[in-house]
């Protein structure tokens, strides 16, 4: 029997294919598309970046390209997935480029088939570790799942230094997540978790009496303030509250550090095809992941953006990465079970 | 004719002629199919939700929500929570109004100012003020006592703290209700009292609160059902401490990635069971009531003399002005902090507040004005449709005998059974996907809201007319005037004391809602109102950037709602 794995398996090696055999790219189709760009004049951007720091790039972008960009961030991964759907569902208009902060949404709209296939140049320049695999989806970086404590309330040496040891009593009522109703990374970080400890890990948790604020973005204010002590969050969140001179620190695990990789998509329902396409280019360039690296700590896909400032580089560090494909397709059974337990 | 004849003709109904029944059935028809689009379509689209399965229809969205979602458990705390809170809204909000409309109470003007900030402040932002003063171990607050007492005595985050925080928000509606009654109640009744030797205490207990039992009633039931709906004081407070209410469990549901549409159309329709308890009861209340024992609005009318206080107004005025620090003051001076503030952490000092957060939220943010255009368009749309229409319910309701009027009262009214995010559910259901094309639409936006406001209005409206006796009336159409010369001469100016209450409390709850944009609107700027932009500001901790653009929509609401005031024309 064909199950979604295999077919989703088939699709990959065809893609791979489909990819190598492909003619190199043409800088006249690409001068072509820019002008068509100007002309459709404005392309849509969801995403589940920083806003603080994307919104005056993408003006900036506006300006130098001639392509407004009609910016919104609504949340994170999931929560733009879903207005997408909604959007695209009822035939109102929706967003021509998505910046997503889960991988495996990605797959997920290309099963849908709202995935664009444009040639973008900048797609070459991409480093090895965030390599395009699977035509449609963008890598654009990634961000660690870090454990991020707070300085006064988990003094230096104490720190958890494992997601292994969240379960430890030392930290009883002093852990706290986003919920992963609302961010692709939480829910990504919970099927990681789940594969390396099961199920019985999170039970652990919740004896522990970790709890959940409805955002990272809450969850590391509330270390950041002193409220709780830990909190379990996308990199980017406690390198904007270093940035703010807040009393944490971050912990990299020692068990493997989930690593969220971002992608974007082309939206395959785009009525302005060539802006979105030139809009998507630019967000893998250099100069734009540069800025992106600098203001949010991020590890960018394009060969020439460093590493973030005060962060190890991806290669010095053991990553663990789960199962797309299974995340794709279990979901909303993972998110079922999580609530289930944790209440 | 003779007098005896003319004395007869007076006592009969005019006769209408067949244009003006007509008129009247073509007015009653187009208010039916505006009610049947606003409130009964979506509805009906959430029972088919809850009775969606895989594989056709069936009840399995029902049984799940009781073996895998606890749900005796979110009932019991949205009963505690709804009941909790108006209970001390009311308390607070009831004595507010009785001392500001009857009383020589100084701060009469603050008190008033007061509670419109608290109505239109947007909820979630009072929360996350007193989160910043009351969370368990950072607040102010507590870090204060723990340094000079060495305890922490308060949790915003639980259940009480929920209850204190609703009810700041809360008593404004109460009060503004109440007042409003208050305030088109004859005064000789409390004259009589106290001329016959009442002390003022008695004369509150045995005249005043019984003249405007109905508002206070509706204000209650009102608030019950407003604080079922609520979710953003739940989320801030009451899910890290894991008390989930219906807001907060539906919100989880739509959340889910695939939103769990079922199970929240399945939640919606319980609830809206639950919630026909109250109604019954409200409804056996209000029977034993009829309209005209409350017209106090008559063709000679009293205003009531300020009842002096004595020794006690200073206790009264520091009521007031407590009830003032706690909803308004405490919360906006953290916010205006905030707003000012562009550096949390480290040495922080008066050297680091600026207007930047000002500036970047009004000249420098990309979609502000269009942000402000979309919050001022849905309040005007909302707003002209929930008076027309209720308008209209309550005068066949309580001026013709036409047969189906009561339906159309029911179909204004029944809204109020359903929670907001349920009622978000239905119209999701009823609208995505279909071929009219408004979802993601200012236009869906301001029809829910509506919708969701028809049930106060109407009820406000309706205890409007009851005010108005019947008589003057009946004097023009002796005179020959027809219904809408009535109506425009006669009724509506009696009714604009109510009218522009309803008015007042529909556009400043349409400027701060936040559920409906949030949930209905589309992804970007086209759709966004103030509320979500700052919602989203401060989802991405954007403190700063989201207490300046709080500043921004409060400073718009005064500038619509005193003008306002000062056409209605009260007197402190």
């Amino acid at each position: 029997m064909i199950d979604r794995r295999t077919l989703l398996r088939h699709g990959f090696n065809l893609g791979v294919a489909s990819l190598l055999v492909r003619p190199a790219f043409a800088a006249g189709d690409w001068a072509a598309t820019v002008a068509a760009a100007k002309k459709e004049g404005r392309a849509s951007l969801y995403s589940s970046g920083i806003a603080r720091v994307e919104e005056p790039l993408m003006a900036e972008f506006g300006r130098a390209s001639g392509i407004a960009v009609d910016y919104s961030r609504p949340g994170g991964g999931e929560i733009i997935m879903r207005k997408y759907e909604q959007e695209v569902g009822s035939g109102a208009g929706s967003a021509d480029v998505l910046w997503l902060s889960d991988y495996a949404l990605g797959l997920y709209a290309r099963e849908k088939g709202w995935a664009a296939t444009p040639d973008l140049p900048n797609l070459a320049a991409l480093g090895k570790v965030f390599a395009a695999k699977d035509p449609g989806i963008f890598p654009t970086g990634g961000f660690g799942m870090t454990i991020v404590v707070n300085d006064k309330l988990v003094p230096e040496g104490t720190e958890p230094r494992r997601y292994a040891d969240l379960v430890d009593p030392r930290y009883k009522g002093q852990i706290v997540f986003g919920a992963p109703e609302n961010a692709g990374t939480s829910t990504l970080l919970i099927k990681a978790l789940v594969e390396q400890h099961g199920w019985d890990f999170v039970e652990a948790l919740r004896a522990n009496e970790a709890g959940e604020m409805r955002l990272q973005a809450e969850a590391m204010q509330a270390v950041a303030r002193g409220e709780k002590g830990i909190c379990v969050v996308a990199q980017a969140w406690a390198f904007l509250y270093l940035q703010q001179d807040a009393p944490i620190r971050i912990v990299f695990p020692e068990d493997g550090t989930v690593l969220a990789r971002y992608c974007m998509i082309v939206s395959a329902k785009s009525t302005r095809p060539a802006a979105a396409a030139v809009l998507a280019d630019h967000l893998l360039s250099a100069a734009h992941q540069k800025v992106i690296v600098e203001k949010t700590g991020m590890y960018c896909s394009n060969a020439g953006a460093p590493t973030p400032k005060g962060m190890p580089s991806l290669t010095d560090l053991r990553i663990y990465e789960p199962d797309l494909v299974e995340l794709t397709a279990k979901r909303g059974e993972v998110l079922d079970t999580w609530r289930k337990i944790m209440g | 004719m003779t007098a005896g004849a003319d004395t007869a003709a007076a006592g009969r109904d005019v006769r209408p002629t067949p244009r003006r029944v007509s008129g009247l059935w073509i007015a009653f028809v187009a208010t039916a199919v505006v009610l049947f689009v606003l409130t009964i379509y979506p509805m009906i689209w959430l029972v088919i939700g809850s009775l969606r399965v895989p594989g056709g229809f069936g009840m399995g969205n029902f049984v799940d929500l009781g073996e895998k979602f606890a749900f005796a458990k979110v009932l019991a705390n949205s009963w505690i929570y709804a009941f909790g809170s108006t209970g001390l809204a009311v308390t607070i909000g009831v004595s507010l109004a009785v001392l500001v409309a009857r009383t020589d109470m100084p701060f009469k003007r603050v008190a008033r100012l007061s509670a419109v900030l608290a109505f239109v402040s947007p909820p979630w932002l009072t929360a996350m003020a007193y989160v910043y003063v009351a969370s368990p171990n950072a607040g102010l607050v507590n870090r204060v006592f723990h340094d000079l007492f060495g305890v922490k005595p308060f949790d915003i985050q639980s259940m009480g703290g929920m209850i204190f925080v609703t009810a700041l928000f809360l008593y404004a509606f109460v009060f503004l209700t109440v007042e409003a009654a208050l305030a088109s109640v004859d005064g000789s009744f409390e004259e009589a009292a106290r001329v016959s030797g009442a002390r003022p205490l008695t004369v509150v207990r045995t005249v005043t609160l019984p003249l405007v039992t109905p508002a206070i009633v509706s204000a209650a039931a009102f608030s019950v059902i407003i604080s079922w709906g609520l979710f953003a004081a739940p989320a801030i407070l009451g899910m890290p401490a894991r008390i989930y209410v219906f807001g907060t469990q539906l919100y989880l549901f739509l959340s889910a990635f695939p939103p769990r549409l079922e199970m929240a159309a399945a939640m919606g329709v319980l609830f809206v069971a639950t919630a026909m308890l109250l109604a019954a009861v409200a409804w056996v209340f209000r029977r034993r009531r009829r309209d005209r024992s409350f017209a106090v609005v008559a063709g000679k009318g009293v205003k009531a003399a300020s009842m002096p206080l004595g020794r006690w107004r200073l206790v009264a005025a520091g009521f007031a002005l407590g009830v003032t620090m706690l909803s308004v003051v405490g919360p906006f001076l953290v916010v205006l902090w905030m707003s000012l503030n562009v550096k949390w952490f480290g040495s922080i000092g008066l050297a680091n507040l600026s207007l930047a957060n000002f500036r970047y939220v009004i000249l420098e943010y990309f979609a502000f004005w269009q942000v402000a255009g979309n919050t001022l368009k849905i309040a005007a749309m909302d707003v002209t449709m929930v008076l027309l229409t209720a308008t209209a319910v309550s005068y066949f309701v309580r001026r013709t005998t036409l047969p189906g009027r009561f339906v159309l009262q029911g179909a204004a009214l029944y809204t109020v059974l359903v929670p907001s995010v349920a009622f978000l559910t239905a119209v999701m259901w009823a609208w995505i996907g279909s071929p009219i094309g408004l979802w993601g639409s200012l236009v869906l936006i301001a029809m829910t809201q509506a919708a969701r406001s028809l049930p106060i209005a109407t009820r406000n409206i309706g205890d409007g007319f009851g005010q108005i006796d019947r008589p003057l009336e009946e004097a023009a159409a002796v005179c020959g005037a027809g219904r809408g010369r009535i109506a425009a001469t006669v009724t509506l100016p009696l009714l604009r004391p109510v009218l522009l209450s309803v008015f007042a409390l529909d556009f400043l709850s349409a400027l701060r809602d936040l559920n409906t944009p949030l949930f209905l609107g589309g992804g970007s700027a086209g759709s966004m109102t103030l509320s979500v932009l700052i919602f989203q500001l401060w989802s991405e901790t954007r403190m700063g950037e989201a207490a300046a653009l709080t500043i921004v929509l409060l400073g718009l609401t005064l500038a619509v709602f005193v003008p306002v005031s000062r056409a209605f024309g009260r007197r402190t």
